[in-house]
């Protein structure tokens, strides 16, 4: 069961893998950079190659990359470069991983999301959510952890990073497996060898195929777990990837041992050694000692055992590498028991134990618990069994849990129960155990599986044809050289000069377009001003000028009342009508104010409103004809205005002059034509003899139309006069205002 | 004798409440109970004097006209409110309506016309202006009642609609074979459902359902 762990160590492994040059190499890249910044000015650039030496020395000198780090943050608030911030952050976020800081790491983390979302660098914030699901995952909060793989997906779902999607697929599947949810991460880890397999990205499918072997051999189908990490180990060979292909051999070995075929894991395990050794990668060898001892405690050799389970301890203690430690320790335990050296296994065993608990190895530390438990009971100590095993279980409910993991556990509880004569309790736990297999491999995912593995295959395929195609096409090139070399530089030719036109023909588009939406907004900005205004206005005069004209008119009203004088009086009248008629006007004109009510139909009622009710109480027949349907179309404010005044007028008019008793209006409207006939049956008069007030009334309204655009006539007989206007309503529309 | 009109006013400008107070007392058959300067006295003092007519301004300091009648309409159910200011036809008059005016008057209408809208509105005659049947018709349009009582009836609507083309009450009546006296208690009953609705619509905005 502890040999488990070394997929998790393949995970840690490969991080590494990517970044850590030789030392040689990297001494002289730390001195060129160091020379490119000692000449560059204190700029962008000049972070950037800042940010590298960080990196650099995060490799050896993590203190030296801290203090740098803090540097470049200092000089990214002083040139004020922001994106660099955020790169720094992230690159100090890396090296308190390095120093074992998880918490110090989240907060850079999350400085490094806060700048990047700020300026909407959406790959920045991508890889910083991935690192924060990384660093989540290795406290063993693994919600918060799925939470950022899954931001950290969007993030690259929208930018259409294909590599990246890989990865975050890839981290998806880790962090479900760490949760116990081995169905959904084959799902994830499926997908993720898809893309890479798609985008071709040879050290990814390696990584998957690991992935998906270490998933199938924890739920113990280790056939499949052979098969994928063979798979993986032949591309690993090709790529000519010493470690990764030392990791693989190291677990196929595994694999072997678990299904009993010593003598392949023994074959396995030598080639890992030979290139180990020959390569000098200790932290491997620690393993590999740790395999032997394994396999030699399978044919019983306790001595062989003995000596390369504690050559695996003093490598790893040389090394300094505290997990490494305690799981050499806990296969010593594993080997004294088996010699029955109960003393010896239980001090190895509380030793490792001690050593995950202080260093937070929290599954490992459940392992080693339960595996004090299983000692324990067989030596017939069952006094705080049920102590360590809870402990196992609340641990490793809090980290998450592996399948083997847990079964392991419910197996514990078993034996438990079963030894101290509890028979319903050790099949309940027996049955937890038997349920487990089932429940994380549910028929919906399997076929879903499935299908994703169809595609794979289907795409390998594929690949092949299309391969075999391009051979053929090749052989077709060398034949037809000339001609096609001809033809392919004509294309190109022909290619460039499009591409450059669309693209002149696109800018000078674009140009257009912005230049038509500036125009726009500046309109509705002036339109949104103006409603503003209108309303302004209108609360203005609503307020100061109405109470205003209120006073006016009670106190003109009381003198009225208190005085006898007949002239004063008749002058004080004169006050009160012309308040009277003051606020009929007004009322008109904040109505007209409100950009809402200058629509033709609201005009029309407003007229009919107005004259029925002025004719109802001098008893004068008013008759309206309009047209079934009043279109509801916004006309300008002048044009309102100047109709309303000119039937209000003619209206007056008839009623003081023209000894009228019934009056028609009529409006026709036909097309965008509006015609409005004001007939009364009064006596009529010489248009042509009348000069003094009623024909500057006449003029008036004359002026009134013609400044909207329309015509005005008037006729006049005794049979009563008839004025009658024109108006186009395209002309006095709205858009054409002009203010009043 | 029938009994006079009892009639309280609230209205902050001195000289105008006295005028109205010196129009109203020359006159048979109106009585005024109350006179207030704020809205906050007349909220104390009107419920006990239970007048028939309570003519309110809109602008007053502190607590607006609107609140007034907001806050006194459901206690004094058979109380006509008719609100007075300088210009009708405005979206504060229509507020006032939708907190419980039945009735509307600008400050400088002459005194006839006051004495007539008074005695009108007792009658149970609320008047409308084609502006604010328009105003009505959106306002239902827009909230949409859930409840059948407080939707429009058609006729209602049929009326509205023709108030909003600017037709008189007479020629509504003319043209859907009803009595003068019909329309009027249509439009009492669309006032009292802008009234309904409205207060619905002000309690979901603060608890939303």
């Amino acid at each position: 069961m502890i040999q488990m762990r070394f997929y998790k160590h393949i995970l840690c492994l490969f991080a590494t893998l990517l970044l850590v040059n030789s030392s040689h190499s990297q001494t002289k890249l730390i001195d060129s950079l160091k020379i490119v910044i000692s000449k560059s000015p204190e700029d962008s650039s000049k972070v950037k190659s800042l940010i590298s030496l960080a990196w650099e020395y995060s490799n050896n000198n993590l203190e030296k990359a801290d203090s740098l780090s803090i540097l470049i943050i200092k000089l990214c608030d002083k040139i004020n470069y922001k994106i660099g911030k955020g790169a720094a952050y992230n690159t100090l976020g890396k090296i308190k991983i390095f120093q074992n800081k998880p918490k110090a790491s989240i907060e850079n983390y999350l400085k490094a999301a806060a700048v990047y979302n700020q300026y909407n660098n959406i790959k920045g914030l991508a890889t910083v959510y991935s690192n924060l699901g990384n660093v989540y995952g290795d406290i063993g909060q693994n919600e918060k952890s799925l939470q950022f793989y899954y931001k950290s997906l969007h993030a690259r779902k929208q930018i259409n990073d294909e590599k990246g999607l890989g990865d975050c697929y890839n981290n998806l599947g880790v962090a479900y497996k760490n949760r116990g949810l081995n169905d959904s991460a084959v799902y994830y880890h499926n997908l993720a060898l898809n893309i890479r397999t798609k985008i071709n990205y040879k050290g990814g499918i390696a990584f998957s195929l690991i992935n998906l072997s270490g998933i199938y051999t924890d739920f113990g189908d280790y056939k499949t777990g052979l098969e994928y990490m063979i798979r993986a180990a032949k591309i690993l060979e090709k790529e000519g990837d010493q470690r990764g292909l030392l990791m693989c051999l190291v677990n196929i070995a595994e694999s072997d041992i678990r299904i009993n075929d010593l003598k392949n894991a023994r074959k396995y395990v030598d080639q890992a050694f030979k290139m180990a050794s020959d390569g000098g990668f200790k932290y491997n060898l620690t393993i590999i000692y740790r395999m032997y001892a394994s396999i030699f405690l399978e044919t019983k050799d306790y001595k062989k055992a003995n000596q390369y389970a504690t050559k695996a301890y003093s490598i790893s203690k040389s090394i300094n590498d505290i997990n490494q430690m305690a799981l050499a320790l806990s296969i010593l335990s594993n080997i004294n028991h088996k010699q029955n050296n109960i003393v010896a296994a239980d001090t190895c065993l509380l030793r490792a134990m001690k050593m995950a608990r202080e260093n937070h190895f929290y599954s490992d530390l459940s392992t080693y618990l339960i595996a004090y438990a299983k000692l324990k009971i067989e030596e017939n100590k069952t006094d705080n069994i049920l102590q360590y095993l809870s402990e196992a279980e609340s641990i490793s409910a809090h980290a998450g849990a592996l399948v083997s993991l847990r079964m392991n556990l419910y197996d514990a509880y078993v034996d438990y129960f079963k030894k101290i004569n509890k028979p319903t309790e050790a099949l309940k736990y027996y049955e937890l155990y038997a349920s487990i297999k089932d429940s994380t491999y549910n028929y919906d995912v399997t076929q879903k599986i499935e299908q994703l593995q169809a595609v794979y295959e289907l795409d390998l395929k594929d690949k092949k044809i299309n391969y075999l195609q391009q051979q053929a096409h090749v052989r077709n090139l060398e034949l037809n050289e000339k001609t096609l070399k001809l033809q392919r530089r004509n294309l190109i030719i022909a290619i460039i000069s499009i591409s450059i036109l669309l693209l002149i023909i696109g800018v000078l588009l674009f140009t257009r377009y912005q230049k038509l939406e500036n125009n726009k907004k500046q309109f509705a900005l002036i339109k949104e001003t103006e409603v503003f205004e209108r309303r302004r206005i209108a609360k203005d005069i609503h307020d100061e000028l109405g109470s205003g004209l209120t006073k006016i008119k009670f106190i003109s009203e009381l003198l009225q009342s208190e005085n006898k004088d007949a002239s004063l009086n008749k002058n004080l009248k004169t006050i009160s009508e012309t308040v009277y008629s003051l606020v009929d006007n007004m009322r008109d004109l904040i109505w007209a104010l409100n950009p809402n009510n200058t629509t033709l139909d609201n005009l029309l009622a407003r007229i009919r409103e107005y004259c029925s009710e002025y004719m109802e109480e001098i008893h004068m027949d008013f008759v309206v004809n309009y047209p079934e349907q009043v279109p509801n179309k916004r006309i300008n404010n002048q044009a309102h205005r100047n109709i309303f005044l000119t039937v209000k007028e003619a209206m007056q008019n008839t009623v003081k002059h023209a000894h009228a008793t019934k009056i028609e209006f009529n409006v026709d409207i036909e097309g965008s034509s509006l015609t409005a006939h004001f007939k009364d049956n009064g006596t009529g008069f010489d248009i042509h003899k009348t000069k003094n007030l009623e024909s500057n009334g006449m003029l008036n309204m004359k002026h009134r139309i013609e400044t909207i655009g329309g015509t005005y006539q008037i006729f006049s007989g005794s049979q009563g006069t008839e004025i009658v206007f024109t108006v186009n309503l395209d002309t006095i529309d709205y858009q054409n205002n002009t203010l009043v | 004798m029938k009994a006079p009109i009892k009639i309280a006013i609230i209205e902050d400008e001195k000289s105008i409440r006295d005028n109205i107070v010196a129009l109203l007392n020359s006159h048979k058959g109106f009585e005024v109970t109350g006179l207030f300067a704020t809205g906050e006295e007349a909220i104390d003092n009107i419920p006990h004097l239970n007048p028939n007519v309570v003519l309110v301004d809109i602008n007053l300091p502190n607590k607006s006209g609107i609140d007034c009648i907001r806050e006194l309409k459901p206690i004094l159910a058979s109380t006509q409110f008719l609100v007075s200011t300088s210009f009708e036809d405005t979206e504060t008059v229509f507020s006032a309506l939708k907190a419980g005016a039945t009735g509307y008057l600008t400050k400088t209408i002459q005194s006839e016309k006051l004495l007539k809208s008074i005695i009108e509105v007792t009658n149970g005659g609320s008047p409308m202006s084609s502006h604010i049947a328009r105003m009505v018709v959106q306002f239902f349009t827009a909230v949409k009642p859930s409840n059948d009582i407080e939707k429009l009836t058609d006729r209602e609507i049929e009326i509205l609609k023709l108030l909003s083309k600017g037709l008189r009450y007479k020629e509504i009546a003319d043209k859907l074979f009803i009595s003068t006296e019909t329309v009027r208690k249509h439009i009492n009953n669309i006032y009292r459902k802008l009234q309904v609705q409205s207060s619905i619509e002000a309690i979901n905005k603060v608890f939303p359902r």
